[in-house]
């Protein structure tokens, strides 16, 4: 076991007796149960923990939490590993094996670090400038600027980590469990109302976590898990704020146990939160300075240098220079030097700091140098010493320089609010120019900000502010703390120095940049923000995006409210993909929907087709039968004998009510009038488009109800889209829609053989022609069940839709099998429907095909009006160069050609070509001997009898035009 | 966990009848022939259900209900109302074979539901005798409180059920005892 030799012996919210043993990269280490990776490196004397994006410059530790730039950590390794995690966030835990990110070989010693060197070299904007010329150059750059420019490395498998997802409702939502937020929850609470109180960090406290009086959280903790209405979820981080206070939070459940988490558990929760009123406690985030070499290891933001020290008790360094142009620094120097940091100077960039603290630290004996600031540092892998000169009152630099040795800097150029998820919520923001900092202003939703996200920055006031907001009462403004005009980029004393003032630590985006940029025309922060990408990294910049807008508003002579800020988005926090996915994934991706018989098809070794959400049989293959033979044989069987097939996925719905009969009427194309109860009627429904929209047979059950179906993949939409008719233009139709399609199950009986088989299935049912014909229906029983037998036929053979209760079916299905019939597939259906030229909906259509593309227009009833039929009496519908449906047989009879190939007029001459159309359906038909297909081309069959080119990827292939009705044209064989 | 896991329970019901109907609650003499043939009153009030002897009614819209009998007495009922209404503007459609209906309880059965359905199912809210149609994992479901054991009473589509029992296996596997 290493030693810890920057641990204090005592104190801090640490638990010494659970040491717990974690690598980074490949050293062995040892911390406390209760430490992120970040206080345990830190207690390790670990501060060099990465390089920077484009100079791959040393650095270090800045912050202690979630706005961290620099301790960008790789966890793991493979399909497993995480990448770009926060070491500030990684809580740690026993085997935890973690390595920096953009460095190769290692921090220590990294080869790319050459570009620091080279930094005249690449300026703000230099991918812009340098690699998109020559144009074609870029595809040789990508991969060197992938490599060097890489942030952590992808899993290279799927996650094996488990996510899930929960939904939840709430009065009142808390985010941040800080002073503001505990004070939030506990009003809220108190008043009765359900509150759910969610905080990134664990336990609850927030500032109070990391200050030296850290009591009192844990009692108003203890009292909000005490009340039932009150729900407190740690490690959770609300990271996206959507319209009508919807929020989005991700809960990190086992992420902390490591390997030693329960299996049961998921590592991550989506927690989809739907809230009455929002409490945004967010708390606020320390700004660096900015001055030259701002970021060598070892300078670090007051606050977590604050935090480390108490919180963790670790000290951060020996000898630190404090540096500040406000009074939250004395605080942290205060803390420091109680617990025996040596502090070399609270260096304050004010002439004069005035606040009860710094009265504090003169009492203290602290050396203060007022008026003074940090101008540049020396070093290299760790900080060694801070130079330090007086400032004149404009902000220039006057007098002599002086070195102070040190081995830390905490430095903070002020607090800004954390105001970004009450941006999100569409809040606008307002300047505050006493603060320095952006505050929320007003949000079109109920949202509100309470203590240091609203300015409020003592706890006293967080406290009030939390209360008031709690209980919806309206709240006081607290004191402000007004800061001295001081500013924003310390100025540096040579070129060089000016061109390493780091404004966004993890983008390399300088001082320097910023002012090249604006000089350069990028004068929106927008533009600002893409040309230098400041703010564009996995911190989405939120230590320095304000100092950066100063900085430009400075270069450009406007005021910071004129200058305005970036727009906040979403995710304030990176969440991972699979958070995201939760158990969507694999088997459960979407629903499933199966059949009664879905079983039998099983157990009979039924290969299945995905048709929407449904499973059809596609065919059945017998021992040793590939699926072209599989499906010959069905299709021969249902030509020559009977076949049998589950058509229970298509949708069914029962119209009802006087109008019914003038609604089908209004629905479909053709005419419904002459429709007697016991005959069903083939119908074909257009969108408003004209379009071909669905088809299906109707059934008249009696004077005012009727039994219609859809196609399989469109029921769902055609019945919503009639509903919506119904409901919005025809509220005055009597007609009343119920789905019925789970409720019945279907068997399709197809062949010369089927009127025999139903009569010998059947006692009450005469299947004899002249009683029964072709589209009529009748109800009796069938193998003793209760029964719709329709006399209708997609195969062109007689055949029979047999509809039972969906309870039923397996039985239905049984008694069928004990006769000589051969269960067919969808794919034998396909081809026997397409011998008889019929179509089938989203094969032949596309949603741009009419019924007149079709040859179908025999179907457009003209005396009565029709969805689509305005639409229809557009010239353009009617010009005969539209696509039209036909035939087509290959030269070859052996040629199956593809679905979905272009079809050409001549033979390909090597110019880019004109399409004339496509195939919609081929397949070789065992009947005729010979492949068929149907196409949609340009003049239709205008253009029979003549050839057609379709090319292929290695050869072109002749094809005739003919008549889609490749087998029986006549349609004799329906009467059987 | 702060909280022990300690399950949730859910188990498919036996069959029962059911009958989707569809008339004007404004029609007074529709309710009062749908009464006299349910024994009790399709509820007008949006999102409840009404039960009395054998008969539960659930309201699924502003002009339809659904109608739960024993699986026996299915077809008498339909008759019934359809003998009662034959001069009413109203649609009876037996529908119980469409469906699957899963008792849900346990101390975890309302988590194991809001991991997959986005509504608000405070007890307090979502009392004994609330239902409501929504989406369980992209499955349309019927959700019915019946009282307060079983918890729920989750009607799935047919087609569906096996995805939906697959769904919840895996969404309780976290509340699974693990004593």
């Amino acid at each position: 076991m290493t030693a810890q030799p920057h641990r204090l012996p005592e104190g801090g919210a640490i638990d010494r007796s659970r040491p717990l043993g974690f690598s980074f990269n490949g050293r062995r280490y040892t911390g406390f149960a209760g430490d992120t990776l970040a206080s345990a490196l830190l207690a390790n004397g670990v501060h060099l923990v990465g390089r920077s994006f484009k100079y791959h410059r040393p650095r270090g530790i800045l912050s202690a939490g979630t706005e961290e730039p620099n301790a960008i950590v790789q966890l793991g390794s493979g399909a497993s590993g995480l990448p770009n995690l926060k070491a500030t966030r990684v809580e740690l835990y026993e085997g935890l094996a973690a390595r920096s990110v953009n460095c190769w070989p290692g921090p220590w010693f990294d080869l790319a670090a050459v570009n620091g060197f080279a930094h005249r070299l690449i300026p703000a904007g230099f991918y812009y400038k340098t690699f998109m010329w020559p144009h074609r150059g870029w595809h040789l750059y990508e991969p060197f600027i992938r490599r060097m420019a890489g942030l952590g490395r992808a899993p290279d498998g799927p996650d094996p980590d488990r996510y899930e997802r929960m939904n939840a409702h709430c009065d009142v939502l808390v985010v941040g469990a800080g002073p503001a937020g505990l004070a939030a929850a506990e009003a809220a609470g108190r008043s009765g109302a359900r509150v759910i109180l969610a905080d990134e960090d664990c336990p609850p406290g927030g500032m109070l976590l990391g200050s030296a009086d850290a009591g009192g959280h844990g009692e108003a903790t203890a009292g909000l898990e005490a009340m039932d209405n009150v729900r407190v979820l740690t490690r959770t981080v609300v990271t996206g704020y959507y319209d009508h206070n919807f929020l989005i939070a991700l809960e990190r459940v086992t992420d902390h146990l490591g390997p030693a988490a329960p299996a049961h558990l998921p590592r991550q929760r989506l927690w989809r939160i739907r809230a009455g009123r929002v409490v945004l406690a967010t708390g606020a985030l320390e700004r660096p300075l900015v001055f030259a070499n701002n970021d060598r290891p070892g300078t670090m933001l007051a606050g977590a240098a604050r935090a480390y020290v108490n919180r963790f008790a670790v000290l951060p360094g020996r000898r630190a220079v404090v540096v500040t142009d406000n009074d939250s620094a004395y605080a942290a120097a205060l803390d420091l030097h109680r617990h025996g940091v040596e502090i070399a100077a609270i260096v304050d960039l004010r002439p004069d700091g005035d606040g009860t603290q710094c009265a504090e630290a003169r009492e203290a004996g602290l050396n203060i140098l007022s008026g003074h600031a940090v101008i540049d540092t020396a070093g290299r892998r760790r900080v060694r010493a801070a130079r330090v000169a007086r400032l004149n009152d404009d902000g220039s630099l006057a007098g002599t320089v002086s070195a102070l040795p040190c081995d830390l800097i905490a430095m903070s150029g002020g607090w800004s609010p954390a105001v970004h998820l009450f941006s999100q919520s569409g809040g606008t923001l307002r300047y505050d120019a006493a603060l320095r900092a952006f505050l929320p202003d007003v949000s079109p939703q109920a949202a509100r900000c309470a203590g240091a996200s609203n300015g409020a920055f003592d706890t006293a006031s967080c406290i009030a502010e939390g209360h008031a907001a709690g209980a919806g009462e309206p709240g006081a403004p607290g004191p402000v703390q007004p800061a001295a005009p001081v500013s924003w980029a310390v100025p540096a004393r040579s070129r060089a120095g000016e061109a390493r003032r780091f404004v966004d630590f993890q983008n390399d985006v300088t001082a320097a940049d910023i002012e090249l940029a604006a000089r350069e025309g990028y004068e929106s922060v927008e533009h600002l923000k893409r040309y230098t990408t400041l703010g564009m990294g996995t911190d989405q910049g939120k230590t320095g995006n304000v100092p950066g807008l100063a900085i430009l508003a400075g270069t450009l002579g406007l005021s910071i409210p004129e200058v305005g800020t970036t727009t906040f988005r979403p995710p304030y926090e990176p969440v991972a993909f699979g958070a995201i996915a939760g158990r969507d994934v694999g088997p459960l991706a979407d629903p499933v929907r199966r059949t009664p018989l879905h079983a039998w098809h099983e157990e009979n070794g039924a290969v299945f087709e995905d048709v929407g959400q449904w499973k059809r049989p596609f065919y059945y293959p017998q021992e040793g039968e590939t699926k072209d033979e599989a499906v010959a044989r069905e299709c021969l069987a249902v030509r020559n004998a009977a076949g049998i097939m589950d058509a229970s996925t298509l949708g069914k719905i029962l119209v009802c009510g006087p109008d019914a009969r003038e609604f089908l009427n209004r629905v479909y194309t053709n005419a419904w009038d002459g429709l007697a109860p016991g005959r069903c009627r083939y119908g074909l429904m257009l969108g408003e488009d004209g379009m071909v929209l669905d088809d299906g047979v109707t059934a008249c059950l009696s004077e005012n109800r009727f039994l219609t179906t859809t196609t399989t993949g469109n029921a769902a939409r055609v019945f919503a889209w009639l509903e919506e008719w119904l409901q919005t233009e025809w509220p005055d139709l009597e007609v009343y829609l119920t789905s019925l399609t789970e409720q019945f199950a279907t068997v399709a009986l197809a062949g010369p053989d089927s009127r025999k088989l139903l009569g010998a299935l059947t006692d009450d049912i005469d299947p004899a022609p002249d009683v029964f014909p072709f589209m009529a229906w009748r109800e009796g029983r069938v193998a003793g069940l209760p029964a719709r037998v329709f006399r209708i036929s997609y195969t062109g053979e007689v055949s029979y839709e047999i509809v039972v209760s969906a309870g039923d079916a397996t039985d239905l299905w049984a008694a069928l099998m004990t006769h000589e019939v051969t269960p067919f597939g969808t794919e034998a259906m396909h081809v026997l429907r397409a011998e008889k030229g019929y179509l089938m909906i989203g094969q032949e259509t596309d949603g741009t095909v009419t019924p007149l593309d079709l040859d179908m227009g025999w179907m457009l009833n003209k005396k009565k009006d029709f969805i689509g039929r305005r639409s229809l009496a557009r010239s353009a519908m009617r010009d005969p160069m539209r696509k039209r449906l036909v035939g087509l047989r290959t030269e070859d009879p052996a040629t199956v050609l593809p679905e979905g190939a272009q079809i050409l007029a001549e033979p390909p001459s090597g110019a880019p070509e004109t399409m004339i159309g496509h195939v919609t359906s081929s397949y070789r038909s065992a009947t005729l001997g010979r492949s068929i297909a149907l196409a949609l081309v340009k003049g239709g069959r205008d253009r029979a009898p003549g050839t057609v080119h379709v090319p292929l990827d290695d050869r072109t292939v002749r094809a005739e035009i003919c008549d889609p009705k490749f087998y029986d044209p006549e349609g004799e064989r329906l009467n059987g | 966990m702060a909280e022990p896991a300690r399950g949730v329970e859910f188990r498919v019901c036996p069959p029962r009848g059911r009958i989707e109907l569809r008339g004007d609650p404004g029609d007074g003499a529709f309710v009062e022939a749908a009464s006299n043939a349910l024994g009790l009153e399709p509820p007008p009030t949006p999102n409840r259900s009404r039960s009395w002897a054998d008969t539960v009614i659930l309201w699924l819209g502003p002009d339809a209900w659904l109608i739960e009998v024993p699986a026996e007495a299915e077809h008498a009922v339909a008759r019934a109302l359809e003998e009662s209404l034959s001069d009413r503007h109203a649609s009876i459609a037996v529908a119980g074979a469409g469906s699957v209906t899963w008792s849900l309880t346990g101390p975890r059965a309302r988590d194991l539901l809001a991991k997959g359905m986005t509504l608000d199912l405070d007890p307090e809210r979502f009392r004994a005798g609330c239902c409501a149609r929504s989406l369980l994992a992209k499955v349309p479901v019927l959700l019915h409180r019946p009282g307060n054991d079983p918890l729920y009473e989750l009607t799935v589509p047919r087609s569906y059920a096996e995805f939906a029992r697959d769904w919840l296996e895996d969404a309780a596997l976290e509340y699974a005892d693990t004593r």
